[in-house]
């Protein structure tokens, strides 16, 4: 595993994706799988192919070497709607009392920043997105029990999650999305990735139940 | 189509292969047998692809119904196996018939035991991999009434083949190397952590396995809330309370608790097969000497066909039949003892 910092910042995390980018276009035969996280990334080295004690001057190399132009610059944008209302944002309300804003000017908060994809983890596509203003500075609950569905979406810690799976969280729920990240019936099977960047727009429970995704993912959906 | 159909379950049943490889960057686990070594065995005594998928049983065990006729292998922790009312031994072939009831129950040693098919079992794929992921809904999940079908058209496999018993289920030491949280611990809980007994709880998954220091705490990073970072099968995390576990096949692909150490590659069958209550220790190795553990067990997967044996012994194969003297006097026919 490789640290460029101990926190999240957007200078590291973009060193994170760089450092990702070079080693997939390296495709060194000994590197078996590579995670990029918020502030690190694993390198998964096939213990066969290669020495271990080879294996940090070699990634060293590659980290000192230029950037090549044509990695650079491949976040892309999405605006993803977002359903505050009713069931869709159960916790609103909660996370508006916190802040001290109105339900409505937190939604028009919310939907005003340019979030990018920090990373994926968790769960299958879960994405996390950074970084939310200091409104939303608010503990996670102390409970486990909610049940978020696929595409809600969460705030905690200034930041804001993205789900594409049903998982269990102690995280706030304001909305859902019509967009699930996750299909395992497309190809590539994951919508969005590290780099990205995205703003959500808010959308009437009707708008909710029209919205048809598959053209979001027939525009996105290749990467 | 030949196929086993579950009858009844008694504990968590999975399917299993080698997992999920190249997704954990989008947050999918990776999953898969959670003993590979065993897994591997089995394939081996079916002459099957080594990565194949396989029935997982975590204690409990099931009972089946075959629609055809068909070689199965068993293998990983021992377990009391019945096809109709007949006892079979652990770790061998067999074949079944047409409504031939098998009946799998009482773990003997370890936690995790396979059942496996001619070619492995044919469920869906998802994300390259067959494992049974219940919590993402990834891949097939085996019920009552759910059909094991074979992968291969080959259904008859060399019956009564076994392999001995792997040693690693009686070994109480695992070895671990430092990972990139190591630092953050004290020079005195990293020392106890290589010096002191520790004990496997009951409270354990395939996302991991808790343990105990015994006699001692390892002191939690209070207050030191790392960033989640990537996590590997066998890492040992320090949650904020101090719970301490050992993280396994299905654990989260990322994770904001420090890892002191993890358990090496090559020991990570004999953290799935511990049973809980059992009293342990680590040792602390070189990566090189990982590497080195590593390489020997994946030799030692390859070399595994070269150690498979009947159980009944054909008289047609065996050479040193020509060396024993059958005829050690003279009868004249008339006494017919043993007949």
């Amino acid at each position: 595993m490789v640290t460029f910092g101990d926190n999240y910042s957007v200078e590291t995390n973009s060193k994170v994706l760089e450092f990702d980018r070079k080693l997939a276009i390296e495709e060194a035969p000994w590197i078996v799988e590579v995670v990029p996280a918020i502030r690190s990334i694993l390198i998964r080295v096939d213990p066969l192919s290669v020495e271990m004690e080879k294996v940090e001057p070699l990634l060293l190399e590659l980290l000192s070497k230029p950037f090549p132009d044509k990695a650079r610059d491949q976040g892309r944008k999405f605006e993803i709607p977002v359903c505050y209302e009713g069931k869709f944002g159960p916790d609103l309300e909660y996370v508006a009392t916190k802040s001290r804003l109105t339900k409505e000017k937190l939604k028009e908060l919310h939907c005003s920043c340019n979030l990018r994809v920090a990373c994926l983890g968790f769960a299958p596509g879960l994405t996390y997105l950074a970084q939310l203003p200091k409104e939303f500075k608010i503990p996670r609950k102390e409970s486990y029990n909610t049940t978020a569905l696929p595409g809600s979406i969460l705030v905690a810690n200034r930041q804001t999650v993205f789900t594409a799976t049903e998982i269990p969280t102690g995280w706030s729920i304001i909305g859902q999305s019509p967009v699930i990240g996750f299909r395992v019936d497309r190809s590539p099977h994951f919508l969005l990735q590290p780099g990205d960047e995205i703003r959500f727009y808010p959308i009437s429970e009707e708008e909710f139940s029209n919205f048809n995704p598959a053209q979001m993912w027939d525009t996105y959906g290749i990467a | 189509m030949a196929s086993l159909e579950i009858l009844e379950l008694l504990g968590p049943v999975t399917i299993q292969d080698k997992g999920r490889i190249g997704y954990q960057r989008f947050g999918v686990p990776r999953g898969g047998a959670m003993d590979h070594y065993a897994l591997a065995e089995g394939q081996v005594l079916l002459g099957n692809d080594l990565e194949t998928a396989a029935l997982e049983f975590q204690f409990g065990g099931g009972t089946f119904v075959s629609h055809g006729t068909m070689t199965l292998a068993t293998s990983g922790g021992q377990m009391e196996i019945l096809l109709g009312q007949k006892p079979l031994p652990w770790r061998s072939t067999f074949t079944i018939y047409p409504n031939q009831v098998l009946q799998i129950r009482k773990t003997q040693s370890g936690i995790y035991s396979y059942l496996h098919l001619p070619g492995g079992i044919d469920s869906s794929i998802i994300l390259g991999s067959r494992s049974t992921h219940i919590a993402s809904g990834l891949g097939d999940v085996p019920k009552v009434g759910y059909h094991l079908t074979p992968l291969s058209e080959n259904l008859f496999r060399q019956e009564g083949l076994t392999l001995p018993t792997p040693e690693y289920f009686d070994i109480k030491t695992l070895r671990i190397v430092y990972g990139p949280h190591s630092e953050l611990f004290s020079d005195s809980d990293r020392k106890n952590l290589a010096l002191k007994q520790f004990r496997m709880s009951s409270s354990r998954n395939r996302m991991g396995a808790r343990i105990k220091p015994i006699d001692w705490e390892i002191s939690a990073l209070a207050g030191k809330t790392l960033v989640s970072d990537p996590i590997v099968a066998g890492d040992i995390q320090v949650a904020a309370d101090g719970t301490t576990a050992i993280l396994l096949a299905e654990s989260q692909p990322t994770g904001g608790y420090p890892r002191i150490a993890s358990v090496i590659t090559s020991d990570l069958p004999k953290v799935a097969q511990m049973q809980p209550g059992t009293e342990f220790k680590f040792q602390l190795v070189s990566n090189r000497e990982a590497q080195i553990e590593f390489r020997k067990t994946f030799s030692r997967i390859k070399d595994l066909s070269h150690s498979l044996k009947s159980l009944v012994r054909d008289p047609f194969q065996m050479q040193d039949l020509l060396h024993y003297n059958f005829i050690s006097g003279v009868t004249k026919g008339e006494d017919n003892d043993g007949y």
